[in-house]
């Protein structure tokens, strides 16, 4: 490997956001993104997503560039998002990631979605060995690192905890602006009362709030007691929330209670890294880089499912 | 009798790299034309037939419209050069097919044609129309950020 600084350029779009990001030795240059909106009451569907990225990635990639002020000929590789996620999305933003190495002449790497939002994490934060909790919509993992993997301690037996919350706004056509899960926690502040589920009547802003309220407060204690146990097993004195869940307060708050009570660190970062970006696939891809992988073209496909022991954590002790 | 399109990599004719693309359907272009830049429509549509009644082999071949039986011919997608048009097959040729994707014989060389096949037209037009989507963004990309840089 050259000695020097190396730039990466990370390509996300899994779901439904597109980003692209450059990352310079642990510094973030650029990071623009763009979200897929659904009209309130849908969800967003793998080829209306593939066509929203496909519209806009190359003008993404332009102004991740002139933000940062590089010329592609600095970018040293390119790196995209493997999986997992959708698969037509994770295609679209593929095959632009592959062709851009082969016009460059540069290396391509392969990067796991969630050990992207781990090593952002790890990068804006500054933990050093912290339990993770990993949530967003489409994932929800309690993750521990040991011996080159990122092992899952725990994780959801069916869907991610954003999926429920989403759907649920989905029920109530709560908008999709600019996600539903940040509509569901400004309409759950209000919230003063606690009803308990199934549905009770009580005047239009008052039950909305309070059922939303029960769900998060629920939801959000599941995912406190599970981190809890993981940080108890490791013997951990630091925790570190990723994913677009992540962004929520009210769980960064009770986060922040149970390490308190166990005299833990809490570590989260604001939603320009927790929600899906292009710089946190950069920075894994840099990680990887530097301790020598990279990924062939042929060995480029992409894949819906990916689990986040699965990859080699070269880059850790 | 399977509904059938060819795709095949052409290799340097007259200077030029170049993909043949085999046609199923009512879109053609002339040589030296990209399809794709002729319109906002370069998706391929069946053209209706009368399906008339046939005697019954209890084989597929019942069920097809009479226009698939046609022999495909070749509509050609044009590359600066040899060298783009590999890289376009790098970008392409690495993803599986969906499940419910046509059949296709991957290639892994650039010179070897590549195969759709499928029981029923509409996932075929799907594969290909969603094949021709991705060629469009990467050649978007070439145009773009390209050409490349020597070798």
């Amino acid at each position: 490997m050259a000695p020097g600084p190396i730039t990466v350029l990370g390509l996300e779009g899994s779901a439904n956001k597109v980003g692209a990001g450059l990352v310079r030795d642990g510094q973030v240059l650029s990071n623009p993104r763009r979200t897929f909106v659904p009209p309130p009451g849908q969800g967003f569907l793998p080829g209306q997503t593939a066509r929203h990225h496909r519209g806009c990635v190359l003008a993404l990639l332009q102004e991740a560039l002139q933000e940062a002020g590089l010329d592609p000929s600095q970018v040293d590789c390119v790196a995209y998002t493997k999986g997992p996620g959708m698969g037509a999305p994770l295609v679209t933003v593929a095959v632009v990631a592959r062709t851009l190495a082969q016009l460059w002449n540069k290396p391509l790497l392969g990067v796991n979605h969630c050990v992207g939002h781990i090593e952002m994490g790890r990068l804006i934060t500054g933990a050093q060995n912290p339990t993770v909790l990993y949530v967003s919509g489409g994932n929800t993992q309690v993750i521990a690192y040991s011996e080159h993997r990122y092992r899952i301690f725990g994780e959801t037996i069916d869907i991610a905890v954003g999926n429920c919350l989403d759907r649920f706004a989905r029920v109530l056509k709560i908008s999709n602006d600019p996600s539903p899960g940040y509509n569901i926690e400004q309409m759950a502040k209000k919230g003063r009362q606690l009803v308990e589920l199934p549905y009770t009547v009580k005047g239009m802003d008052v039950s909305f709030s309070g059922i939303l309220s029960h769900i998060e407060e629920t939801l959000f204690a599941m995912l406190v007691e599970i981190t809890e146990r993981a940080m108890a097993h490791c013997g951990s004195r630091e925790a570190l929330v990723v994913g677009g869940v992540g962004c929520n307060m009210r769980l960064q708050e009770m986060m922040g209670i149970m390490c308190a009570e166990r005299g833990a660190q809490l570590f989260a970062t604001d939603e320009r890294f927790c929600i899906d970006n292009g710089a946190m696939i950069a920075q894994a891809g840099w990680e990887m880089f530097r301790t020598g992988q990279v990924t062939q073209l042929e060995d480029s496909w992409i894949t819906q499912r990916y689990r986040t022991d699965e990859v080699e954590v070269t880059w850790r002790d | 009798h399977d509904v059938g399109m060819v795709l095949g990599y052409g290799g340097v004719m007259g200077g030029e790299g170049g993909w043949e693309v085999g046609r199923w359907g009512s879109v053609c272009a002339p040589r030296g034309q990209s399809p794709l830049g002729a319109g906002p429509d370069h998706k391929l549509r069946p053209r209706r037939q009368h399906v008339g009644a046939e005697p019954s082999d209890g084989g597929s071949r019942s069920r097809l419209p009479l226009f698939l039986n046609f022999p495909p011919s070749t509509l050609r997608v044009p590359f600066p050069s040899p060298l783009e048009a590999q890289i376009a097959h790098g970008s392409l040729a690495p993803d599986p097919e969906p499940h419910k994707g046509g059949d296709h014989i991957p290639s892994h060389h650039i010179s070897s044609p590549r195969h759709w096949k499928a029981d029923e037209a509409r996932i075929l037009r799907v594969s290909i129309n969603s094949f021709l989507d991705h060629l469009a963004l990467v050649i978007q990309t070439m145009e773009m950020f390209g050409p490349p840089v020597p070798r």
